[in-house]
């Protein structure tokens, strides 16, 4: 689920529960979680990059071998 | 008045603890209706264990600094008998059983609890506005937030409501409102002190520890609240700052200040370096993404216990607090683990931050007390929320774990207090203590 569906999906879940005072604040969460997905330390199935804690970056699977 | 003045006195019987919690509860009973700083006020009980201990005392059984001490705990803390509002009345009938393990240290320690102090509801938010028991103001200028969530805390200990007082940090919990009410607060590494009795914000990020008038107070306080084999016999020796190493976290940590806050930071950097420490700048490489790696940690832990709850008694929430936990149902599962990786990734690049170095030395808060019921406060860069300015300084060493102290540093031209933050070596928190001494003594002497 990209984070505009969550977003959407969010939103209209609040709406039917009666709570448009929700909606602000999921717009907020929204952005915090496109930063997060953003981020270079998540793992990704179809890249051999995984992240190097000790380094802070990403491991390059050159320097790896 | 200090611990550390005043318990020499108590130990000579010099001064009664009788007297110490009759001033204490005089206190109280003259600034609470102001200031909201207590739930519940324990006078009956603290003065019969005040006579019981000035007894114990004159009869030559005196058990160390806190004998005799009247201390506070924050309402989230568990007192035997005594109910634990958590600040909400969604907890109003819970009496608490038994004695958390740091209630249970501190009285073993001979300490007098004069009462719970207020907080921000469940201890989720900055400023104990959003309080099931009404909002709690700041001592120095009643119209503005105390800090929170331990801001009762704060309020008791800089108006000598109490002398010490313990309180909860999950992202700045005690080292907000130390900064605000312009006292010391000191969160331990993480998992140091005992959190059993005490009720949950985020289970990772939550710590327990104090809040006091001066570095060595919060020292006496954090010795006593420690597990019996780890206490150290004396307090940590203040050393010559030639010679210490400091690093400032220059970038994100930096870049959204009060001006005031900024100002007097910066002077006290100065007044360190000039003394003959060795200041450098360090990076934490990821700290643009501290915020939203918090969010959805703290989201989804209170979700989890706020869930049979919420879906019960919804209407027993103040109306912000369960806003927020109402938001927090919605955070994906995949997005609470990659979370959990960014926090891994903070903790090493706060070890790396530190490596060489004494301390990291920062403000504790980016802006002074806010007004309260303010939604935005003017920072260098434009106005931001309230909420993400307070956490933004402090949040850093709830994520990676390692102690961090606030202690007071100056105050803005309008008279408001700003602190500064000091964060060391993990598992060397007396180490970070014994800085913080010396800091103190630095910013003291420059006057």
């Amino acid at each position: 689920m990209t984070v505009g569906e969550w977003l959407e999906w969010a939103k209209a879940d609040a709406r039917t529960r009666e709570m448009p005072d929700l909606i602000g604040p999921l717009e907020g969460l929204a952005q915090a979680t496109e930063r997060l997905r953003a981020a270079d330390w998540n793992d990704d199935a179809d890249k051999d990059k995984p992240f190097d804690f000790a380094q802070g970056k990403p491991v390059d699977s050159a320097e790896a071998k | 008045m200090t611990i550390v003045d005043v318990a020499p006195r108590v130990a000579r019987g010099e001064v009664k603890s009788e007297t110490l919690t009759e001033q204490c509860l005089s206190q109280i009973e003259a600034l609470n209706p102001k200031l909201n700083a207590f739930i519940t006020i324990t006078a009956e009980a603290a003065l019969k264990a005040a006579r019981a201990a000035d007894k114990d005392i004159a009869g030559g059984r005196y058990r160390g600094p806190l004998h005799g001490i009247p201390v506070s705990l924050k309402d989230l803390i568990d007192v035997e008998g005594v109910r634990t509002s958590a600040g909400s009345q969604v907890r109003v009938d819970h009496v608490a059983t038994r004695d958390a393990v740091v209630t249970a240290r501190l009285r073993e320690a001979g300490a007098i609890f004069v009462g719970k102090t207020n907080l921000h509801e469940f201890a989720f938010g900055t400023t104990t506005e959003d309080s099931g028991f009404g909002l709690a103001r700041n001592p120095v200028d009643a119209s503005r937030s105390p800090g929170g969530s331990s801001g009762g805390s704060a309020i008791a200990v800089a108006t000598g409501m109490s002398l010490g007082t313990v309180g909860t940090d999950t992202g700045g919990s005690i080292r907000i409102p130390a900064a605000a009410c312009g006292i010391v607060g000191l969160k331990p590494g993480w998992g140091e002190i005992s959190a059993a009795g005490v009720v949950p914000l985020s289970r990772q990020l939550d710590h327990v520890g104090p809040l006091a008038s001066c570095v060595a107070d919060a020292w006496l306080q954090y010795n006593a609240i420690l597990p019996a084999a780890q206490r150290a016999a004396a307090m940590p020796k203040s050393a010559p700052l030639t010679g210490m190493r400091f690093g400032v976290p220059t970038g994100y940590l930096f870049d959204r200040l009060d001006a005031d806050v900024e100002r007097v930071v910066s002077g006290t950097i100065e007044t360190l370096r000039a003394a003959g420490a060795t200041v450098t700048d360090v990076t934490i490489p990821h700290a643009t993404d501290m915020a939203a790696i918090y969010l959805h940690l703290v989201l989804g832990d209170a979700a989890e216990y706020h869930a049979r709850t919420l879906l019960a008694r919804p209407q027993d929430y103040t109306p912000n607090v369960r806003l927020r936990l109402e938001m927090a149902r919605y955070v994906l599962a995949e997005d609470y683990i990659r979370a959990l990786r960014g926090k891994a990734v903070i903790a090493h690049e706060v070890d790396a931050a530190l490596e060489g170095l004494d301390a990291l030395v920062l403000p504790a808060l980016a802006i002074p007390a806010p007004p309260i019921g303010a939604a935005t406060m003017p920072v260098k860069g434009g106005p931001e929320a309230v909420r993400t300015l307070m956490l933004r300084c402090s949040q850093p060493f709830n994520l990676s774990g390692h102690p961090a102290i606030s202690l007071p540093c100056g105050t803005t031209h309008g008279g408001l207090p700003i602190g500064l933050q000091l964060a060391g070596h993990k598992g060397r928190t007396p180490a970070l203590v014994q800085t913080a001494l010396a800091v103190e003594h630095a910013i003291a002497k420059a006057g």
